[in-house]
Formats: structure tokens, sequence, C-alpha cells
């Protein structure tokens, strides 16, 4: 049986100009990369160009990249770098303005429940402290194992743990005053 | 209900490992025993549960649009990458052909050589450094027929 290509392999191939294999990385963490920076900005236009960005970055650092590190951790610290790079509008904002909230008037059906949690959840993750936000962020949004998230954020695992759990209990803590 | 107490908080503290299948086993399973017995820290531990569900059907999810566009703009990042790398395919197949220029001239000489004898002109000096000249070691290829005839 032949497993598949290992995110770094498949870094080294982009590195060299194939298609196919930029393709395969957009596939695995398009997704991630999204929700990472709507999490980090707020609004999903604004995410839609950082992630896109953060591609275009990805591979003009390519020829620089070597498989010692994990292609996450390299991914992740290109992504990081532009949200702090967007601090001021985006990351760091306490006060930004998320998406309204639709009300129940805007009807039922699947896609605006979808909406109202997501502005529900920019909401929610705006107001947690940075550190907090970062590590939920990056567990959930972004995938990454609390090992990762250590590495790029530098610090021991145990605190990534602490930190994930207060914003979870947080994150509750918002649910209950306005719920879901 | 009952007031949460000491290993209500430790359990509490390991949430996210359960959530996440990190820490130790142990601490796990400590956590997972704490809550079977705690009706407390298992509503609460339901709640978190169904937040993890919540955030993650509440993440956006990237459109087809979206896909091809980054695409579009890594296509010149892309292709500058491959012609970074073409040239030094092109400059081993110039090796290749000055190599085999190199190793033919050589036959040609030792052939010469059979051919008419070896005349007390030829000195093995020569010879030598015709070989060093040649040589890939050396890094230096013969670039033209005058260089073949250099050592005579």
């Amino acid at each position: 049986v032949n497993a598949a290509p290992s995110d770094e392999e498949i870094m080294m191939e982009a590195a060299r100009g194939s298609m196919e294999a930029f393709e395969e990385i957009v596939r695995r963490y398009q997704a991630r990369l999204l929700r990472f920076f709507s999490a980090a900005a707020g609004d999903r236009e604004t995410a839609r160009d950082l992630t896109q960005e953060c591609f275009l970055r990805l591979l003009r650092s390519a020829r620089r990249y070597e498989p010692r590190a994990t292609f996450r951790t390299f991914l992740f610290t290109i992504a990081r770098r532009l949200a702090f790079d967007e601090k001021a509008k985006a990351w760091s904002r306490r006060e930004a303005i998320p998406e309204e909230l639709p009300s129940a008037a805007d009807g039922p059906d699947r896609e605006t429940e979808k909406k109202r949690m997501s502005a529900w959840l920019s909401q929610a993750l705006l107001a947690l402290p940075p550190k907090e936000r970062e590590a939920i962020v990056l567990s959930e949004s972004a995938g990454l194992s609390y090992r990762e998230i250590a590495a790029l954020v530098g610090c021991p695992e145990g605190t990534v743990a602490s930190r994930k759990n207060r914003a979870l209990r947080l994150l509750r803590a918002h649910a209950s005053r306005e719920p879901l | 209900m009952t007031k949460p107490n000491a290993s209500c908080g430790r359990a509490r503290e390991r949430f996210a490992l359960l959530l996440d299948g990190e820490g130790s086993e142990k601490e796990r399973e400590e956590a997972r025993a704490h809550i079977a017995g705690c009706a407390e820290c298992a509503l609460e531990w339901r709640e978190t549960e169904a937040l993890r569900t919540a955030i993650r059907g509440a993440s956006p999810v990237p459109t087809e649009e979206e896909r091809l566009a980054v695409l579009a703009a890594a296509r010149p990042l892309l292709a500058g990458l491959r012609s970074a790398r073409d040239p030094e395919p092109a400059l081993h197949g110039l090796r290749r052909v000055l190599l085999f220029s190199g190793a033919a001239a050589a036959a040609v000489l030792l052939a010469t050589l059979l051919l008419h004898g070896h005349g007390p002109e030829l000195r093995s000096a020569d010879v030598r450094s015709y070989y060093e000249f040649v040589s890939p070691e050396s890094g230096s290829f013969p670039l033209s027929g005058a260089h073949l005839s250099a050592p005579f």
C-alpha cells in the first residue's frame, strides 16, 4: 500500500515549481488557513485575502524550506506573522466590530444558521485574551498539536493546554451570557 | 449537585487534554473516571464537547472560486521556481558534451601514439599534463580544438 506523500515531501516538490504539488498543499491547508485567519481577523473577506497571501508567501520562501522543520510549523509561522502584520486591524483588536449577527427574521435555513454561528464565534473569540485566543485558534481552527503550537508560540506544551482550557471555560461563559 | 472540590478542579483542567487526546493516558483516564462519578463535571464536560462541535460547525469552508484564485495567483511564482531550477540540468548536459569531447580526443591521441609509435619527441610530462587538462577532477575541460593540441 502506497502511503500518501507527507506534507514535507509535497512541499519539496512545490519548491521545485510543481503545480500539482502546490494544488495538493492548497487542498490540505486552505480550509485550515481560512479558519485561522477568520478567527484572527474576524471577517471572511480579510481571511480570504490573508489566506491567499499566505500561500504566496509560502512559495516566495519555498527555496529556504528544509524538511528539518515540519511543514505545518513552517506554514503557520508564515500565517502567524501575517496575522501579526494585520495586528492593528485584526488579531489583537479587542474592540473589533465583527460581522453583524443575522437575526431570526433572516430565516431558519442552514446557511443562515451557519452564518449566525460563525458571527457568534467571531465575537466570542475576539472577547478572549490574546494568548488564550491564539491557543484555541491554533488548536481548533488550524488543527495543530500542542507540541506544534508550543514550538510556534515558544512556550511549554503544558502552557498550551492551560491556555486552551481557559479559552474553553471563557467561551462557555460567553455562551451562557449570549447563547449560540 | 455537589460543590466542586479539588478533584473537580483537576478534572476540569484536563478537559482540553481529553478533547484533543493530548497529555498522558493516565491524565486522561483520571479525568474520565472523575467525570463518570461527578454529575456537575459531567454536565460541564458535555457543554465543552458541544461547544467544540459548535466551533467546528461554525468554521468557514473555502469556495471553489477561492481555491482557483489561489492557484491563479501562484502560477507566476511556480513558473519562477521552475525556471530557477532549469538552468542546472542544461549545464549538466553541456558538461556531458564537453566530457565526451575530451574522452574522444584522448582516444584519438592514444590511437595516434599506437599507430605512429612513440617518438622521442613525446615526453611523459606532456601526456600527464594533457590528462590533467581533460580530467573531470581537474574541473577544467577543453573548449576547442586549440586546447587539445596544447600538450604537443
